[in-house]
C-alpha cells in the first residue's frame, strides 16, 4: 500500500517511482523541480469562452500566483461581463482572431463549445500561443488527427482540460494497480448517473443552441465528449497504455424528449486485445448509483472514485461474529421474498482499505466542475508550462486517445455496431 | 414507597447465574473458533460479543424464572 499523500504533498514532491512516472510523464512538470525554476514568474493569459467553465478557470486563476489574465475573450455578452466583473483589467474581445493577435498573450485557455476547440486551437498554435484546450479535444476523428498535427508540427505547450491527469487518487490507485495490488486486471467498470435534463436557462429562444449546446449533434457528441471522455482514460492507465481494439454499444433518446438530439442514456462496452472489456454507461434520469470508476482485479477491486481498494479474499470476520451473521442471514433467508440463491450472489462486503485521503465524491450535480477533482492543480501544470515553455510529456497523446475512444463510441452507439479502433495515433 | 430487601441467598443465586451464562458464552465462542478455524486470541479480543451474548443468556434466563414464578403462584 502506498503512502497517504495530500494533495499539497502531492504536487511539490511527486516522490513516485519510475514506473509510476512512466505510467503518467506528465507528472514532473508541475514537480518542485519546475515550481522552483518558476518561481516568480507569471504566464500571461487570454481566456476564449467565458461561460461557466471559464469563469470556473477564471477564479481559479485569480488565485494562482503563476498566472496573470490579460485578456477575456466572448461574442456572449452576458458571458464576457460576467467574466470582466471577475478580473476588470483584462483586456475586452469578442472575436477570438484579436485575441490571437494580442502580443501580450502568451497562452490561451479554450472554454467553447467542443465543435470549435479544433480550429481555435489550430489557430492558436499558428499565431505561436501555448494552448489549454478544455476537453474532449474535437468533435471528430479528423479534427482530432488536424489537432494532433498543428501540435505536432509546430514547437507550442498544447494542454487539454482531462482534470484526472493530475488528481491524485488515480495516480495513487494505478500505482497499485501496476504493482499488482488487485492481481490481474480483468474488467474496468465506468459508470454516470445524473437526474437532470442537463439544460441550462435560456434568456430567449434564439440563444437556445449555443447556450444548451451540449444536447445538439451539431456542437457536441453529448454524454460520450462531455462525461466518457473522463472515464475512458481510466482503461488507459490500468492496461498499461494499451488501447482498446474495438467499441460496440447503444443509445437512445428515452426520457428527456423535449428536441434534443444527444442521446439521454448510452452504454458502450470497448475490448482490448487481450480480451478484457471496459464498460461505460450514463444515464440522466436517475442517479441513485451516481458516478463509479471501478477496477476489477483478479485479487482485488480498486474504487477509484471513492479511493478505496477491497480484497477479494478480505480478512475473515472472528468466529463468533460468523457464528452472529450466519444466524442473521438464516433469519433474512427464510423471508419469504428471497431464497438462498439469492443470498449467496450478494456483493461483498468487505470495508476496504482507504488509500488516498481528502477524498471528494462528485455528486454529479454540476456540470462545470467540483472541488479537488484536479482542476486547479491542471491549469496551475499549464501556467508553469507556459512560463518555462516545456511540454508536459504525453499529455496530449492521453487526450487524444481519450477523445477518439469517446467519438469511436459515440458512433458505435449509434450505429448499435463494433467499430474498430486503430491501435495507432493517425496524423 | 416500599423499602425492598434483597438476601443475601438472592445475591449469592443471582451471582452464580450472572457466571454461569457468562462461561455458557465463553464456550459459544470456543466453539465457534473451533467451529470456523479462527485464532485462539479471539477469546480475549472478541470479550465484547461474549458479555453481550452473556447479558441475552442471563435475560432470557431471569424471563424463564419469571414465567415460572408467576405459573407457581397461581398454582
Amino acid at each position: 500500500m502506498s503512502e497517504k499523500m495530500t494533495r499539497k504533498d502531492f504536487l511539490s514532491s511527486l516522490a513516485f517511482g519510475g514506473a509510476t512516472l512512466a505510467l503518467f510523464p506528465w507528472l514532473s512538470a508541475c514537480s518542485g523541480e519546475r515550481q522552483r525554476e518558476t518561481a516568480g514568474e507569471k504566464a500571461r493569459l487570454g481566456i476564449i469562452g467565458t461561460g461557466s467553465r471559464g469563469q470556473f478557470h477564471l477564479v481559479n486563476l485569480l488565485q494562482d500566483p503563476a498566472a496573470q489574465i490579460v485578456a477575456l475573450c466572448d461574442d456572449f455578452p452576458p458571458h464576457l461581463d460576467a467574466a470582466s466583473a471577475l478580473c476588470p483589467s483584462a483586456k475586452r474581445y469578442t472575436d477570438y482572431r484579436k485575441l490571437l493577435e494580442d502580443k501580450e498573450v502568451d497562452g490561451v485557455i479554450i472554454c467553447t463549445p467542443l465543435s470549435m476547440h479544433a480550429q481555435m486551437t489550430i489557430d492558436a498554435l499558428a499565431a505561436g500561443k501555448h494552448t489549454f484546450c478544455e476537453k474532449a479535444m474535437a468533435h471528430t476523428p479528423e479534427q482530432l488527427s488536424a489537432m494532433y498535427r498543428a501540435w505536432k508540427e509546430g514547437n507550442r505547450v498544447l494542454m487539454v482540460g482531462q482534470q484526472r491527469l493530475y488528481d491524485p487518487k488515480y495516480v495513487q490507485a494505478m500505482e497499485l494497480v501496476h504493482n499488482g495490488a488487485i492481481g490481474q486486471v480483468v474488467g474496468i467498470r465506468n459508470y454516470w448517473y445524473r437526474n437532470n435534463d442537463w439544460r441550462r436557462e435560456v434568456p430567449a429562444p434564439e440563444f437556445e443552441r449555443r447556450i444548451n449546446w451540449r444536447l445538439y449533434d451539431e456542437y457536441s457528441r453529448g454524454l460520450m465528449t462531455e462525461l466518457a471522455c473522463h472515464q475512458l482514460q481510466n482503461g488507459s492507465w490500468a492496461m498499461g497504455g494499451v488501447q482498446p481494439a474495438f467499441v460496440t454499444g447503444t443509445g437512445s433518446i428515452q426520457f428527456w424528449k423535449d428536441g434534443r438530439e444527444v442521446f439521454d442514456n448510452v452504454a458502450a462496452i470497448y475490448q482490448y486485445p487481450n480480451g478484457v472489456h471496459m464498460t461505460f454507461e450514463s444515464i440522466i434520469s436517475n442517479k441513485h448509483f451516481g458516478m463509479g470508476e471501478q477496477i476489477l482485479g483478479s485479487e482485488g477491486t480498486i474504487d477509484l472514485v471513492r479511493g478505496v481498494m477491497y480484497s477479494e479474499t478480505p480478512r475473515r470476520r472472528s468466529g463468533i461474529r460468523q457464528l452472529l451473521d450466519q444466524i442473521e442471514q438464516g433469519v433474512l433467508s427464510n423471508a419469504a421474498f428471497a431464497g438462498t440463491s439469492w443470498a449467496t450472489e450478494e456483493a461483498s462486503k468487505d470495508a476496504g482499505v482507504r488509500f488516498a485521503e481528502n477524498v471528494t465524491v462528485n455528486d454529479g450535480a454540476s456540470s462545470v466542475g467540483a472541488a479537488g477533482d484536479g482542476s486547479v492543480e491542471l491549469i496551475h501544470a499549464f501556467c508553469l508550462a507556459v512560463i518555462s515553455g516545456v511540454q508536459p510529456a504525453g499529455i496530449v497523446e492521453e487526450a487524444y486517445w481519450s477523445t477518439l475512444l469517446a467519438l469511436l463510441g459515440d458512433r458505435a452507439t449509434h450505429l448499435a455496431s463494433r467499430v474498430d479502433i486503430p491501435g495507432e495515433i493517425v496524423w | 414507597m416500599k423499602d425492598t430487601l434483597i438476601t443475601a441467598h438472592r445475591k449469592l443465586v443471582e451471582l452464580k447465574t450472572a457466571g454461569v451464562c457468562l462461561l455458557l458464552a465463553v464456550l459459544v465462542n470456543i466453539g465457534c473458533i473451533i467451529y470456523y478455524h479462527t485464532p485462539f486470541y479471539e477469546v480475549f479480543t472478541q470479550i465484547g460479543y461474549t458479555v453481550v451474548i452473556a447479558l441475552g443468556f442471563y435475560i432470557i434466563w431471569t424471563a424463564i424464572r419469571l414465567i415460572l414464578w408467576l405459573f407457581r403462584r397461581k398454582k
